[in-house]
């Protein structure tokens, strides 16, 4: 509770022959008020605020603001399971605003806060994006060699999918719940197998999201790869998928039965660093 | 100011406490034995006494060795990346120390002890683990669920593989890493309803390193039956695979369920297999 001033006229005085000396009273009165208030009211009553973005890149600066008492030191904080971690400091301006830059390494989502003092502002929560490999996720597919290092086009591209046998049809499939906005791979012909081949064959891939109430979003594609020409699969809107579906197609008119495809280093921007395990009823057959 | 550096002559000490100083002296002398050396005016390298060639991941590893007594000793360990430091301990007045590490993850490590900028002799040892091989590079010959949960008579099994096609075959490359591996081997509850009820599967497990090294006896499986598979003895081998197939198949799309695979290695990941591995010698 706030003091409030005492009027001189409310201090009893014991009658005329002590009369109390005003200087004494007004002494008496600052030094009960001075332990109790401080000597800034403003910095004690008013709490930090923090303004940040809401969706972030992992491993990029990212400028988080405020307000916060003039030349307070600011203390940005981040959830770490039940505890709160520094992330970063500042020190208010004499106008009474803070900034400061911090770095998320991993994609999740992060709980941040101000501290000045004991005084919190007000939760706020961003989504920090990665890119993550695909290969070593939860997956389902026809004939497959997961997370393998694949030559394509004279590139190497590592944590590859290499398609066994895909034939006109080889589909592979991961559950994003939402958490993803955009996918890229590079699709084509594994180097080693450009011997066996009359190189006369295109791969073919399409792409499409699936969502909860399994509704289709637009199909992507074709997108085309020769042997000279690896293919550059690109989807981006993903976020209100729940699932991908990517599959491979060999236009073959030489009528090679044994060639592989391949999806290079197939990685998508989520917010989560691993996707979830899929369900059988995810996709009822495979 | 002490009486050493005084410049007025000593007090001459009572002859009785000389004797005793000197008795003192002497029988120390003694005690340090004939090869005791003046202290070292920086602590010498500490010596890190044979660890045993392999441990379990979480089991309490003791370290032994010898250091400048009186000195604090890091003990540290290297697991493909750098140094780090797992524990601490003490010298004793003798020189010995003794120090408990924990391995967290598997694979070939390395051990030693540091007194300041002194190293220690290193010692290797392998840290054996067991990996999720549905999380693993596979090759897999079907159409497969890679790392998904499978319920097998009520029970679940995380990190599974559910194989369609009516045969399957699962590959992996262990590079001589592993020593054993287990699955449980089942039907997927949820596909009891698309079936007659009389179907069966059965598997075995290979080890292959220039030849089939060793194999699995015939496991049978029916609805919400969970037959555990093990086969051990696996330090040869370079390759595995596990094949099965559903026998009296009518019903379409059911699944064999490869319940939690899992190889016992050392090592923390293991290594891609590439199309050229699923040869049978």
């Amino acid at each position: 509770m706030a003091l409030s001033p005492i009027p001189v006229s409310a201090v009893p005085r014991r009658g005329p022959s002590r009369p109390v000396p005003l200087l004494t009273v007004v002494g008496l009165v600052l030094a009960l008020l001075v332990p109790v208030l401080p000597l800034d009211p403003a910095a004690a009553a008013a709490r930090p605020t923090l303004t940040a973005p809401t969706a972030v890149d992992a491993r990029t600066k990212v400028r988080l603001r405020g307000t916060a008492p003039a030349r307070t030191g600011v203390v940005v904080q981040v959830r770490v399971g039940k505890r709160w971690a520094p992330l970063g400091e500042a020190t208010a301006s004499a106008k009474g605003r803070w900034s400061t830059t911090v770095l998320f390494r991993t994609a999740g989502t992060a709980t941040v806060r101000a501290l000045v003092g004991k005084r919190a502002s007000r939760v706020r929560t961003i989504d920090v994006y990665d890119w993550i490999d695909l290969a070593p996720q939860p997956f389902v597919s026809e004939a497959a060699g997961r997370d393998v290092p694949l030559q394509i086009g004279g590139r190497s591209y590592p944590h590859s999918i290499q398609a066994v046998d895909p034939g006109t049809y080889w589909p592979a499939a991961w559950r994003l719940d939402g958490a993803c906005t955009d996918l890229r791979a590079t699709v084509g012909f594994l180097d080693p197998e450009r011997s066996t081949s009359d190189q006369d064959e295109t791969i073919q891939t399409r792409a499409i999201g699936q969502r909860a109430d399994d509704t289709n979003g637009p199909l992507i594609g074709p997108v085309d790869s020769t042997w000279d020409a690896p293919g550059r699969l690109r989807l981006s809107g993903l976020r209100s998928f729940d699932r991908i579906l990517v599959v491979l197609g060999i236009t073959d008119p030489g009528d090679n039965d044994n060639l592989s495809g391949a999806l290079g280093t197939p990685q998508a921007r989520c917010r989560v660093p691993a996707l979830p395990p899929l369900q059988v009823s995810d996709f009822p057959s495979a | 100011m002490s009486a050493a550096t005084s410049p007025r002559r000593p007090r001459r000490l009572p002859r009785a406490r000389v004797s005793g100083g000197l008795a003192l002296v002497l029988a120390a002398a003694l005690l340090a034995g004939p090869n005791a050396a003046p202290a070292p005016a920086a602590a010498a390298a500490p010596l890190v006494a044979p660890l045993p060639d392999a441990v379990d991941v979480g089991q309490t590893l003791t370290v032994r060795g010898r250091a400048t007594a009186g000195t604090t000793v890091a003990v540290q360990t290297r697991q493909g990346g750098a140094w780090r430091t797992a524990a601490r301990a003490t010298a004793s007045g003798s020189g010995a120390f003794r120090a408990a590490v924990r391995f967290t993850a598997g694979g070939p490590a390395q051990v030693r002890a540091v007194v300041g900028d002194r190293a220690s002799n290193t010692q290797r040892l392998a840290v054996y683990g067991w990996l999720d091989l549905a999380t693993q590079p596979i090759l897999v010959g079907s159409a497969a669920y890679v790392d998904v949960p499978a319920t097998i008579g009520g029970a679940s099994f995380p990190h599974s593989l559910l194989v369609q096609g009516g045969s399957a075959s699962v590959w992996w490359r262990v590079d001589r890493q592993c020593t054993e591996v287990r699955y449980t081997l089942g039907l997927e509850d949820t596909e009891f309803p698309r079936s007659d009820g009389d179907e069966e599967v059965v598997s075995r497990v290979y080890a292959l390193d220039e030849g089939v090294g060793s194999a699995s006896g015939e496991v049978v499986a029916g609805w919400y039956t969970a037959s555990p598979v093990t086969l051990r003895g696996l330090a040869q081998a370079e390759r595995l695979v596990i094949t099965g197939t559903l026998r009296d198949l009518d019903a379409d799309g059911l699944s064999i369920v490869i319940g939690t695979p899992r190889a016992r290695c050392n090592a923390a990941r293991l290594g891609p297999v590439s199309r050229s591995d699923t040869h049978v010698p």
